[in-house]
């Protein structure tokens, strides 16, 4: 299998597939575990990977930028265990491109140590149908967890998402950003839970949900959801779902953008801030075009 | 620049709120426009921006001689009318300078681009002119604005796009004294013989900053009184009884708009 043109000049890159196991990086793969450390860039590409379990670790006091792109042509299922040690800092960005309109199913679950940092960054902005699980555990005090989800759905995509957030020890935190956007008949479907168990003081637990539907027959459903068994918290859950606000259309309008170029201008309002976080420039460029192909003009207007 | 408002009358769900307005806005004038809580002022802004939930029931709106009554929101701001509102919009995720460049490049002529470069120094005069700060660029659109930068923020559009004619409505809600003098500075430099201005207010601290050419007073959907400072201090002083009284007006004479009963002579066919 090729390394992809966009991966061709960086230095730690990780190629998993069906057949092969390309390992451009430091870190050694072994029984599907690899372990990073220090101070790094990861590209880890997974293609029609479909093994077992992947567990992956960040060392105590690491920083670790992850991106993780999957490319799959065939029904997949891929899990992965990720561990983040004590005063260690993950940035995972996850990219799900398929060449086909195939099924695939994503389990991840994260285990949080004392004071580490989880950032993740999901752009589901594939075809066909896809079913991601992100369970994250904040198993030690000060563990926090940043999710950031944009996920645009076009044709007959089908989304079916669960985010659970186990707050299992004091003082931890966690805030989930969802920005979804519908188009044509594409079904979107949300389960985002966050637990905060008795105990478990001052942990603070937010989410919210916003989502935009752009044609007659798109679908997007969000179950936001707080099981909190503890008094001394911070904890806050919603969504807004709906078409393009007819006040912020009209404002736009009256500065003479054109209708196109208004609902354009605010589609875009979801899709920037995540862009904006986006680091790698080849994918931060690659996620735009993404986008464009994503939202269907036809349904913009 | 002419801007004419002929007769008209305009309703919203049914209830007449315009009854017969004139007032003709020529290019280097100020025009104040005041009254009561609910008599019109900021429907009659509205609908010559074309807000789709204003209904014109007759009458027409002129912009140098052009009828613009049937012509979209987004035709009316490039021909050059301009709104400041009274409760700007917050647009999430869109930043200040995306949206103002995106307005700004609607005005180029077809093949010209906008010289970005010198936009963005433009962008950040005005800025520092209207005290905004260095990060409003990359703000989001009103979000997490007080009332005052929201008021700012739309003279500072207004500065960028050139209007030839603007409606800046109750600009001076929400801005305390040092904000009012920023914003009463900003307009008023504003001021030539290529724009008109209508400020719908209802206090004259802000027309001691911007010095209106003529003061009117509406009362129930229609302009009532026309005069010029010294109206002002009138109505600042005694209210606006003494104008009901003088000209007879009762206190509200809200019509009813025509509202269609639909057909008797419906027919209906059995199969």
């Amino acid at each position: 299998m090729k390394t992809p043109k966009y991966l061709q000049d960086k230095i730690s890159v990780i190629i998993l597939n069906e057949t092969e196991v390309i390992n451009k990086s430091k870190y050694e793969v072994k029984n599907n575990r690899i372990t990073l450390r220090s101070l790094d860039n990861v590209y880890l590409f997974v293609g029609d990977y479909y093994q077992n379990n992947i567990e992956i670790d960040i060392l105590e006091e690491s920083d670790i930028q992850l991106y993780m792109i999957f490319k799959s042509s065939k029904t997949s299922n891929y899990e992965f265990n990720i561990n983040i040690h004590n005063n260690a800092k993950l940035d995972i960005f996850t990219d799900i491109r398929n060449i086909a309109k195939v099924e695939v199913s994503f389990k991840r679950i994260f285990n949080l140590e004392e004071n580490s940092i989880l950032n993740i960054n999901n752009a589901l902005l594939n075809m066909g149908q896809t079913n991601l699980h992100d369970e994250v555990n904040l198993n030690k005090e000060n563990a926090v967890v940043n999710i950031d989800q944009l996920n645009i759905g076009s044709y007959n995509d089908i989304f079916s998402v669960y985010q659970d957030i186990k707050h299992n020890a004091k003082s931890t935190k966690s805030e989930i950003n969802n920005s979804l956007i519908s188009s044509s008949t594409a079904k979107l479907k949300y389960s985002v839970s966050g637990y905060i168990y008795k105990g478990n003081e001052a942990s603070v637990c937010n989410q919210a949900n916003k989502g935009i539907i752009l044609s007659e027959l798109g679908e997007i459903e969000v179950e936001p959801k707080l099981f909190i068994d503890e008094y001394n918290v911070e904890a806050s859950h919603g969504a807004a779902i709906g078409q393009v606000d007819d006040e912020q259309l009209y404002y736009l309008l009256s500065r003479g953008l054109t209708e196109m170029q208004a609902r354009t201008l605010i589609i875009s309002g979801y899709t920037k801030p995540f862009i904006n976080k986006i680091q790698d420039e080849d994918i931060k460029l690659m996620i735009e075009r993404q986008i464009l192909k994503k939202i269907n003009e036809v349904d913009i207007i | 620049m002419t801007l004419e408002i002929k007769d008209l009358f305009v309703s919203v769900e049914e209830n007449m709120i315009l009854q017969g307005v004139n007032l003709t806005v020529k290019g280097g004038e100020t025009h104040a426009i005041m009254g009561p809580n609910g008599t019109g002022k900021s429907t009659l802004a509205s609908i010559c921006m074309g807000h789709p939930k204003y209904k014109i029931e007759s009458g027409d709106i002129l912009l140098d001689g052009i009828s613009i009554v049937d012509k979209s929101v987004d035709e009316r701001s490039r021909m050059g009318i301009f709104l400041a509102m009274q409760n700007p919009t917050e647009v999430p995720g869109v930043t200040n300078f995306d949206f103002v460049k995106a307005a700004k490049q609607t005005r180029m002529e077809e093949g010209k681009h906008l010289r970005v470069g010198k936009f963005i120094l433009e962008f950040e005069d005005a800025s520092t002119d209207l005290k905004m700060g260095k990060g409003l660029a990359h703000r989001f659109l009103n979000q997490g604005f007080s009332g005052g930068e929201k008021k700012r923020n739309e003279i500072l559009q207004m500065k960028l796009l050139n209007p030839k004619v603007a409606f800046l409505d109750e600009i001076d809600s929400g801005l305390d004294v040092d904000a009012l003098r920023i914003v009463g500075e900003n307009v008023t430099n504003l001021k030539s013989d290529d724009l008109g201005l209508v400020l719908i207010t209802h206090y004259q601290r802000l027309l001691d900053y911007i010095v209106p050419d003529f003061v009117h007073v509406m009362i129930n959907g229609k302009i009532v009184k026309t005069g010029g400072l010294d109206l002002i201090t009138k109505i600042d002083q005694e209210g606006y009884d003494w104008v009901k009284s003088e000209l007879g007006i009762t206190d509200f004479d809200k019509k009813k708009a025509p509202v269609s009963l639909g057909t008797c002579a419906t027919k209906s066919s059995f199969k």
